[in-house]
């Protein structure tokens, strides 16, 4: 989320009454040079007035634009959908010109809908004009209502201002010259689901500590007699010193619960989404906030390609309230209409690369690839639901794609 | 010698190292006064350990650092009763804590249970093995330096009554472009240790704390540190809101920053100023405050909310 400064230029619009008054003072010139030798006072000074106000217009024209400096004070704006937020705009005059009713124009991204939005032509987009005046060297807030409308990623598009002219005629349009990063984050909504059986497990050969399966070193319970076999990095020394005897340390076992949810986003005939995907996506975050509760660590992926380091938009395992922050904001940045790759090789991919989870939660359709994958989870251990709208169900891949379960 | 001066001193011996940051140097010459600890957190590279270090050298007395990792033991800091075959019994070795200046380098990268292990020694001065008490030396100052969490893998966050023992949670940022063009004119590749100088023996800051402890607190300005308090122990996005010595701190703290400013009363604009330093990291959100804010808003929307305590005849809004 970017903590943006908005830059601003002139865009050059001509001004009908300032063309006009040229036009008027000009003519007036030299019909008086033609029809008399001498000047007329008046004419000279309304010409002197007139240079004054076009001198003193030229230079605020000069001066204003680049003193100009707007920001998103409230930064890192995040609300779920149908919440209504304030957006508060600081506006900085760094020069030594009051700036007077000017006009602030913002748009945004969709996803959000300002109070006083007066888009009417574009799609995809809110705008709104904010009035304000700042004096010079001195800053104003402008508080902008807004409406978060659906579940994304509503991103600043543009900004400019108009500033009317306090020593001429009509206004000076400046546009921003810098391009926006700022976003405003709208979470899904959670979608209540009945809870499903979640039994913490202890496999054997699947937990990620490599060097003990069941015990978590970290936590040292107690302490027993040395046996025979106990490694000797399990000898607790001070105990022994103590005892006079070898002491080998007994360790807190561990559990081993994680979920792993798989988005696909596509459906079944073509590359769209799936049609009730909105459901699935605040199902979802039902689910995790739940995990998150229950300090149970979980990871989200999805067969959205990404463009950074990972391959697909995904979310690594983590847990808890921060956890769960991040978790919605994947959640947000799903663009369904982007492109979206094969379940069944997002699936291959966590195989081969990722440690197995006790639970994989998938959404969406399945076909015979994407069950052979599911199958090769299940081979593993890994409990197997699907997610619809309605809530989680166990899934057997055995049973859906016919083959023997191993023995 | 008067507090500007004290002051002045200890900006120009850190200023040989760190170029700006004006005012983390007001917040840490708090802190010292205050003989609290003090927690810096901010994205790598900005100067925290080296600020640490100039810090601790401007302080006098003893200095030792710890560098966190995930595989230092509690026993690592506060020592232990180790067994000597020679003589049969065990003697007892004091870890690195028994120091007056502390630096915590990447406080976060050790376990909780390692963390846990300054609990008592950064609130009682004091630690126990095996039951045996000892006392540390006086002043006992904890410098720690964390990386943000949400950026940091393999980083485990610190417990909550760990939080709550740092006087203050100082974000160090970015400095500013004319800042960090000195400081790229400058090309200081000196050692701090030789750099910096001594600016405070102990009596000095034992004078100065004598000092700081007749600044007035007016009754008003305690009812309105602890709306303030009490708010955060409300507000629809909080879990748990600052404990009591929380507001001891912001007490102590506020103090502090009416001395720097020359007064011998507080102000509420002072209890405005410090509160985000002293509070902030004390507040732990629920889920839902997690998930849509963050400590320093939520802190910001209280002290917002909260009504300034005013002279009779002066209108709220003046102020």
């Amino acid at each position: 989320m970017g903590y943006h400064q908005m830059h601003y230029k002139t865009e050059y619009r001509p001004s009908k009454s300032m063309s006009f008054f040229i036009g008027a003072v000009l003519i007036l010139l030299i019909m008086n040079i033609l029809y008399s030798i001498d000047l007329n006072p008046l004419l000279v000074f309304a010409l002197g007035l007139f240079t004054s106000f076009f001198t003193l217009d030229y230079f605020y024209e000069k001066t204003v634009p680049g003193k100009l400096r707007a920001s998103i004070s409230n930064k890192d704006i995040r609300l779920f959908k149908d919440q209504e937020g304030m957006l508060e705009i600081e506006v900085r005059n760094e020069g030594w010109m009051p700036i007077l009713n000017a006009a602030f124009r913002l748009t945004a991204g969709d996803d959000i809908q300002f109070e006083k939005d007066i888009s009417l032509k574009t799609r995809y987009q809110t705008e709104t004009i904010s009035f304000f005046t700042v004096m010079p060297k001195s800053s104003t807030i402008l508080k902008v209502p807004f409406r978060a409308r659906k579940r994304g990623v509503s991103k600043i598009i543009r900004t400019d201002i108009e500033v009317p002219r306090i020593f001429g005629f009509g206004s000076l349009f400046l546009v921003q010259s810098n391009r926006s990063s700022d976003e405003l984050l709208v979470y899904p909504e959670q979608l209540h689901t009945p809870p499903f059986d979640m039994r913490n497990k202890m496999i054997q050969g699947l937990f990620i500590q490599k060097k003990a399966l069941f015990n978590d070193p970290m936590l040292t319970v107690g302490t027993r007699d040395y046996h025979q076999r106990d490694s000797m990095r399990d000898v607790h020394w001070k105990s022994s010193a103590k005892t006079g005897e070898l002491q080998t340390r007994i360790y807190e076992k561990t559990t081993h619960l994680s979920w792993m949810v798989a988005i696909n986003l596509r459906s079944e005939k073509n590359y769209a989404p799936p049609a009730n995907i909105e459901e699935i996506i605040e199902n979802i975050a039902y689910l995790t906030s739940r995990a998150a509760e229950a300090q149970i660590p979980y990871s989200v992926f999805t067969n959205l390609s990404s463009f950074d380091s990972h391959t697909f938009l995904s979310r690594d395992e983590g847990s808890g309230g921060l956890h769960y922050r991040s978790t919605l904001e994947t959640l947000a940045r799903i663009n369904t209409l982007s492109f979206t790759l094969s379940f069944d090789r997002l699936l291959k991919h966590i195989y081969l690369h990722k440690a197995m989870p006790s639970h994989l939660l998938f959404t969406g359709r399945t076909d015979p690839a994407i069950d052979e994958m599911l199958l090769s989870f299940q081979a593993r251990g890994v409990e197997i639901f699907q997610i619809d709208e309605s809530g989680v169900l166990p899934y057997d891949a055995y049973k859906r794609s016919g083959s023997r379960v191993p023995s | 010698m008067n507090i500007e001066n004290h002051l002045e001193n200890f900006k120009s011996e850190i200023g040989k190292v760190i170029v700006g940051q004006d005012e983390v140097l007001d917040l840490i010459f708090i802190s010292i006064l205050q003989k609290g600890h003090i927690l810096f957190e901010s994205v790598p590279g900005t100067g925290k350990t080296t600020l640490s270090k100039a810090l601790a050298k401007t302080i006098g007395g003893s200095f030792r650092r710890i560098q966190f990792t995930p595989d230092l033991l509690p026993t690592d800091i506060t020592g232990l009763n180790m067994y000597n075959p020679k003589t049969h019994d065990f003697e007892l070795q004091v870890g690195p804590i028994d120091t007056n200046v502390l630096l915590a380098d990447e406080i976060n990268r050790a376990t909780p249970r390692t963390q846990s292990a300054l609990l008592e020694v950064m609130e009682e001065r004091q630690i126990t093995i095996d039951g045996k008490r000892i006392e540390i030396a006086d002043p006992f100052i904890v410098l720690a330096t964390q990386n943000p969490i949400e950026s940091a893998q393999g980083t485990f966050s610190l417990p909550e009554a760990q939080m709550d023992r740092f006087l203050m949670r100082i974000d160090l940022g970015y400095p500013s472009r004319k800042e960090e063009l000195n400081m790229m004119s400058l090309r200081n590749d000196s050692n701090v240790s030789e750099a910096v100088q001594t600016v405070f023996s102990e009596e000095m800051i034992t004078e100065l704390q004598d000092r700081i402890t007749n600044i007035t607190v007016d009754p008003s300005i305690m009812e309105y540190m602890l709306d303030i308090i009490h708010q955060t122990r409300q507000h629809k996005y909080v879990g748990t809101g600052v404990s009591p010595r929380g507001t001891l701190a912001l007490m102590h703290a506020v103090q502090g920053v009416a001395m720097i400013r020359g007064r011998d009363y507080v102000t509420p604009d002072d209890i405005k100023y410090i509160a985000p330093y002293v509070l902030s990291h004390r507040l732990v959100l629920n889920l839902e405050g997690l998930t849509l804010s963050n400590q320093d808003t939520v802190l910001k929307a209280i002290i917002d909310d909260v009504e300034v305590p005013v002279e009779y005849g002066v209108s709220p809004d003046a102020l």
